[in-house]
């Protein structure tokens, strides 16, 4: 089965070497110069995993983000020029799962697209141990890719599940930013930190409407872990 | 000394003076010259008059004196000695009388000897004489006048009136005088420090904000004075900062906007460059050898982008740090395990077990792999890195064994675009350094250049530690 992507790009000439560099990696590519095009098709689609350039004609890529993200469970992957703070930050605020910077080696994107589309899929090696994890009143389940607390289910991202489960696996444990990185986005290499930053950040957010309040924590000089 | 060279130690001392020290002598001088001269021109014109109403006054009292006893010899009834006593009309006065060189004085003690010998002789003369004498302790004035009987001048009449009063009045108006003397003085010092405090305030303040520009806070604005002249130095002050600001931005706005559109063609070129270089085993030999050189440049012109997009956004002010509390030891074991440069020493003298500092990981991880590239570059590689542990902060020593940094480049080698005479062969932009040295500072510490105990140079980025560690 190849991997449907969804790619908005304004540059033609990036669209098409980045779409052919992709094709030749296997995936299925559907182009669109804009975001308005894009969101009119996306729920045809049904893509795996989409690429957004954040300067767009018309509505930009942030916009983009913010009107796709309820559309479809697929990461959403920003590719930007401007490799600002601000912009990365705002891009995830937004509900990207991850950012690359342009220019990007064909090689590159394609490990990035890998590791992002092998994070939604279910772990199976894993739920063949266990099948539940539980934490306080919270259970999350790897299989069904379900989060629940009390029978309600809670509405988190692919990402954010990933980070709630490794953080429940290795409970009473603490993980570190590295740790995260690697087992969820999948990098080999010493990340950005502000991706998970901004991840847990949410994530509190969420669990603290359910009324999981301070229970995800930082330890200083390591990373994060569950109160106990 | 010599005059010269007292003037020229007088002028550098005024040189080197500041502008309130230099108010404050003025004030004095000008204070003290105006209260001299007209302290002492008042005490010039009150003495004169004061001095000569006494002498009037005196001279009256004795031609009076004079007169009665001239009658009372006319009349014959009274002797001289008794005529004395009773012609001392002022208080402690004397008189005394000669006749036939005999003389007869008012009172017992007064020695004649004290008259001087030219109102003596004056008198003698026949002409009346006075003089200003000391009179035993005192002062006072001594008037002689002849005395003619059927105009026959026979006796001379002596008077001695005492002004010790005069002087009284003399002393404490000289002393009156002094004292506003003194008082002058220090009101223009006072006005002297005024003037240059009023002077100087908006002055410090501008130099105050000059300097806040100078490390960057451009919205930096001086209060505007009421007085013309330095509200015109404010204005003219506030308005180069607002441009100056302006014109910050501008080239910020140049940059993003170069940056986007230098990226993006180059994301196209190296995109289709990767895609000629996936298809080699299908292209001839003489094609294969362009994709490499194509790809080798690409790459090239990304890293030198990169950096001077990295350059323009510190210059512009616009970078923020992403501090987190990381151990240092694993950060750099990582590091050393990614690069895949495990035969670098790591040496940590320690002795608190993971020391932690604040530090933004992608920005050290930049500095790192700049120094170890500098080495491999310049000095066959990295002898050690080196872990030491200070009260305020963790210092890593990245040391080699190379030829080192010569004193003469030590202190421009941060310099952007710097690039070592011997090494200007290596590809570089000469922003590697510059950019690691920036990324320390973002992070609140430090990059310095000195020389490594292996032999030769050592980097040693200074970071900071987290204020507790609870």
């Amino acid at each position: 089965m190849s991997y449907k992507v969804l790619f908005i790009e304004d540059d033609p000439s990036i669209r098409q070497v980045i779409s052919a560099a992709l094709e030749i990696e296997g995936y299925v590519v559907h182009q669109f110069p804009d975001g308005e095009s894009a969101i009119a098709e996306i729920t045809h689609i049904e893509p795996d995993v989409a690429i957004i350039d954040l300067r767009l004609p018309g509505i930009n890529g942030l916009e983009v983000v913010r009107t796709i993200r309820p559309m479809t469970h697929a990461p959403l992957v920003i590719l930007t020029a401007f490799g600002d703070s601000h912009d990365v930050v705002a891009a995830l605020e937004a509900g990207a799962d991850d950012f690359l910077s342009k220019p990007i080696a064909n090689k590159e994107l394609a490990a990035r697209i890998r590791a992002v589309l092998r994070r939604n899929r279910p772990p199976i090696n894993e739920t063949t141990e266990t099948s539940e994890f539980r934490y306080e009143n919270l259970v999350l389940s790897p299989l069904r890719r379900e989060a629940s607390i009390d029978g309600q289910l809670l509405e988190i991202t692919n990402t954010e599940f990933l980070v709630l489960l490794e953080l429940m696996r290795i409970s009473p444990n603490a993980a570190t930013r590295q740790d995260l990185l690697e087992k969820v986005w999948g990098y080999d290499y010493l990340g950005d930190s502000r991706l998970i930053d901004m991840q847990i950040y949410r994530l509190r957010g969420k669990l603290a409407k359910y009324g999981l309040k301070d229970h995800l924590i930082t330890v200083r000089g390591h990373g994060f872990k569950l109160a106990k | 000394m010599d005059s010269n060279l007292l003037n020229n130690l007088i002028k550098n001392a005024l040189n080197r003076a500041t502008l309130r020290t230099k108010a404050v002598l003025t004030g004095l001088i000008i204070a003290l010259s105006i209260s001299t001269v007209t302290s002492l021109a008042i005490f010039q014109i009150a003495e004169s008059y004061l001095t000569n109403q006494r002498i009037a006054i005196a001279t009256s009292q004795v031609s009076v004196a004079s007169r009665l006893v001239a009658q009372a010899i006319y009349d014959g009834n009274t002797p001289l000695d008794s005529l004395l006593t009773a012609s001392n009309t002022f208080p402690n006065s004397q008189t005394a009388i000669r006749q036939n060189d005999e003389w007869f004085v008012s009172k017992a003690g007064f020695d004649i000897e004290e008259i001087p010998d030219e109102v003596i002789s004056l008198v003698t003369q026949g002409s009346p004489a006075r003089s200003i004498i000391m009179f035993g302790e005192n002062p006072a004035i001594a008037i002689g006048i002849p005395i003619s009987i059927n105009d026959v001048a026979k006796y001379q009449f002596v008077g001695v009136v005492p002004t010790l009063e005069l002087q009284r009045t003399l002393s404490l108006l000289q002393n009156v005088l002094l004292a506003g003397v003194t008082f002058s003085s220090v009101g223009g010092v006072f006005v002297g420090f005024w003037l240059s405090r009023r002077v100087s305030e908006p002055l410090h303040d501008v130099s105050e904000a000059a300097q806040r520009i100078a490390f960057g806070d451009l919205t930096m604005q001086i209060a505007t004075p009421s007085e013309p002249d330095l509200k015109n130095i404010a204005d003219t002050f506030n308005f180069m900062t607002k441009s100056l600001q302006n014109r910050i931005a501008r080239e910020a706005r140049f940059g993003a906007v170069v940056s986007h559109e230098l990226k993006s063609p180059l994301t196209a070129i190296r995109g289709a460059t990767d895609l000629l270089d996936g298809m080699r085993s299908e292209l001839p030999k003489k094609a294969t050898l362009s994709i490499d050189i194509l790809s080798e440049r690409v790459r090239y012109f990304e890293r030198i982008l990169n950096d001077l997009i990295e350059i323009s956004r510190y210059e512009s002010g616009t970078v923020q740090a992403n501090l987190e509390e990381l151990a240092i030891q694993p950060l750099l074991n990582a590091l050393l395990n990614r690069n895949q440069r495990a035969e670098i020493r790591l040496i940590d003298s320690s002795t608190t077990k993971h020391s932690i500092v604040l530090v933004d990981s992608k920005r050290f991880q930049q500095i790192f792999e700049n120094l170890v590239a500098n080495a491999d570059a310049y000095a066959h590689g990295l002898s050690a890195i080196r872990i030491e542990e200070m009260e305020e902060k963790i210092v890593i020593h990245f040391d080699d064994s190379g030829i080192g940094i010569s004193n003469d480049i030590e202190h421009v080698i941060f310099d952007p675009f710097f690039r070592a005479p011997q090494h200007s062969a290596h590809p570089g932009s000469g922003l590697g350094l510059t950019i690691s040295k920036e990324h320390a500072n973002i992070m609140g510490g430090d990059l310095v250049v000195s020389k490594s105990p292996d032999g030769g140079a050592r980097f040693s980025l200074h970071l900071r530690r987290p204020k507790d560690n609870s």
